[in-house]
This record gives structure tokens, sequence and C-alpha cells, in this order.
């Protein structure tokens, strides 16, 4: 694993965990409520410097966390969010160095569901393996 | 005491329009309203009949501890949800099901839905307010207005735009 930069490039990708089997529409795509930010901002993880096992590896380690059940990541480019005028930040945590906290979002709650709703267009799911 | 409702810009069937006080009066609303909640009932015309009314229940409980979702999330309230289940009450009969989720918050959110770039989510809160958002390719509309008897013209277009 290799995570040098904190510097998030806007054609990185990153995954937001799905853990609710609510955020996945039957045909696959994804909801807004899945990228509605708590008081803390949204929390992803970057793809960069994790091989596909490690980032599935993380995504079990969240939901275990979280006393929930992985059902997939939904995968989606900095640039979505920095478009949106949304700040992208390496966080890192003790049990994920590759965290990644999206923040300063409008304080107006319909602000941030068009925000949301945004990303989620933007978004793609892949199921957990 | 009979509850007057003034529905000037609105779509909705009012649940309860009167101008009356009298026994009969209360009476005739009293009917009106077993009546609508019997065609909610109905496969054509009724959410209740669609399953909505269940599902909602079913994510208010899923959500009812702080911390539902493993983190910070605030618990969905029966304040809520008794808006929630108002508005489902309130909408026109035969519009199409929305699905129902919950947010960090403690909102209740319907959705209305064609593509992932046409469709409509709205939120309501403990405090009764709607926030809405609504995506239509690269035309956005959103806001926030209250809710207490009513869902105003603006809103039910928005949805009747989605499932047309």
């Amino acid at each position: 694993m290799n995570n040098e930069s904190p510097t998030i490039a806007t054609d990185e990708v990153l995954a937001r965990f799905v853990i609710s089997k609510r955020w996945v529409r039957n045909d696959g795509t994804l909801k807004p409520n899945a990228f509605i930010p708590s008081d803390l901002g949204l929390s992803v993880t970057r793809h960069k410097g994790f091989c596909e096992s490690e980032l599935w590896q993380t995504g079990f380690a969240v939901a275990i966390q979280r006393g929930k059940m992985l059902f997939g990541r939904a995968d989606f480019k900095c640039g979505t969010a920095t478009r949106l005028s949304l700040s992208v930040r390496l966080n890192a945590l003790p049990d994920n160095p590759n965290h990644v906290t999206i923040s300063d979002w409008p304080q107006e709650k319909s602000e941030q569901k068009i925000l949301a709703m945004e990303i989620a267009a933007n978004a793609t799911f892949l199921a957990k393996p | 005491m009979i509850q007057l409702t003034v529905s000037n810009d609105c779509y909705s069937i009012p649940p309860i329009v009167t101008f009356g006080v009298s026994d009969v009066a209360e009476y005739v609303v009293n009917k009106a309203q077993e009546q609508r909640e019997h065609m909610q009932k109905t496969e054509s015309l009724g959410l209740r009949a669609k399953g909505v009314f269940d599902e909602l229940r079913m994510v208010a409980d899923e959500c009812h501890d702080s911390g539902w979702d493993g983190y910070c999330a605030e618990p969905v309230t029966e304040e809520t949800t008794a808006n929630a289940e108002q508005f489902l009450m309130t909408l026109p009969l035969g519009i199409a099901p929305p699905s129902i989720g919950a947010e960090p918050d403690g909102c209740l959110t319907f959705e209305w839905y064609k593509s992932p770039v046409q469709l409509l989510s709205i939120s309501i809160s403990e405090d009764g307010f709607l926030h809405y958002a609504y995506l239509s390719g690269s035309r956005k509309k959103y806001g926030s207005e209250p809710f207490s008897s009513s869902i105003s013209k603006d809103i039910i277009a928005l949805i009747l735009e989605i499932k047309s």
C-alpha cells in the first residue's frame, strides 16, 4: 500500500461503501440518500494505493465497525464533488489511511439533497464480491 | 370545532374542507375521511394497498434508534413518522408510489424516480417541513416549505412530471 499525497486529484476515484440496501435501486443505480452528509461531512475512501482486495477489505472493516452489512461500494471521481464546490480532503484514520472526508456542504438541507443527487447520478455501484 | 382548510393554491384533494359547525357537518367530514381512507386501500388508487404505508413503518422501525446507521444518525421519531404518514395521505389518489428512505438527520424521504438524472426526492422532518430536490437533465429545482394538511401545486407538479 502506497499512500503519499494528501492532495487528491480530480480524476482520482473515491469509494462510498454501501451499508444499506435501501441506497441501491432495483436497477443497480444509487439513491441520493447514500451521499447525504452527516454533521461531520461525507466519509469516503480513495482508491489510490489500494489494490482491489485491499479496498474491499477496508469496506468490510467499515461495515463491521458500524455493525452493518456491506452491500457494495459506489465509485465516483473526486472531480464530481469538487465541481459542486465541495471540499475533498484526506483524513487518514488508524484503520483506514485512505479515508477522505467530503466537506463544506451547504447548510440548507434542500441544497445538500441536490448535491447528493448529482453525486449519485455520477456514481457507479459495484456489488461486493 | 371543524377544521377549515383553504386550498387556493393546492392541488391535492383536501382531506377536510367545510365551513359548517353543526353535527351534520361533522358527520359529513368524518364520512369523507372514511371514504378517502377506503380509497387508499384500493389497488388502483391507494398507496396503502400498494404497501407504501407498510414500507414507511418498516423504515421508521429500522431507523428508530440513535446511530441507526452505525455512525451518528439521529433517530426517526414518531413525530416524523406521523408527518410522513400524513404526507402520504394527502397525496392525490392514484399518484405513483414513492420509495421510502431515511437520512442521518432523522428525516424520512420519498423518492419518485425515472432515471438517475430524472428524479424527485422529498424529505420530511420532525418539525413538519418538506425539503425537496428535483433533477431533470440539467434542470434543477430545490427548496423547502412547511407542510400541514396540504401539498403545494408545485410539488405535485414535480411528482407528475417525473412519473409522466
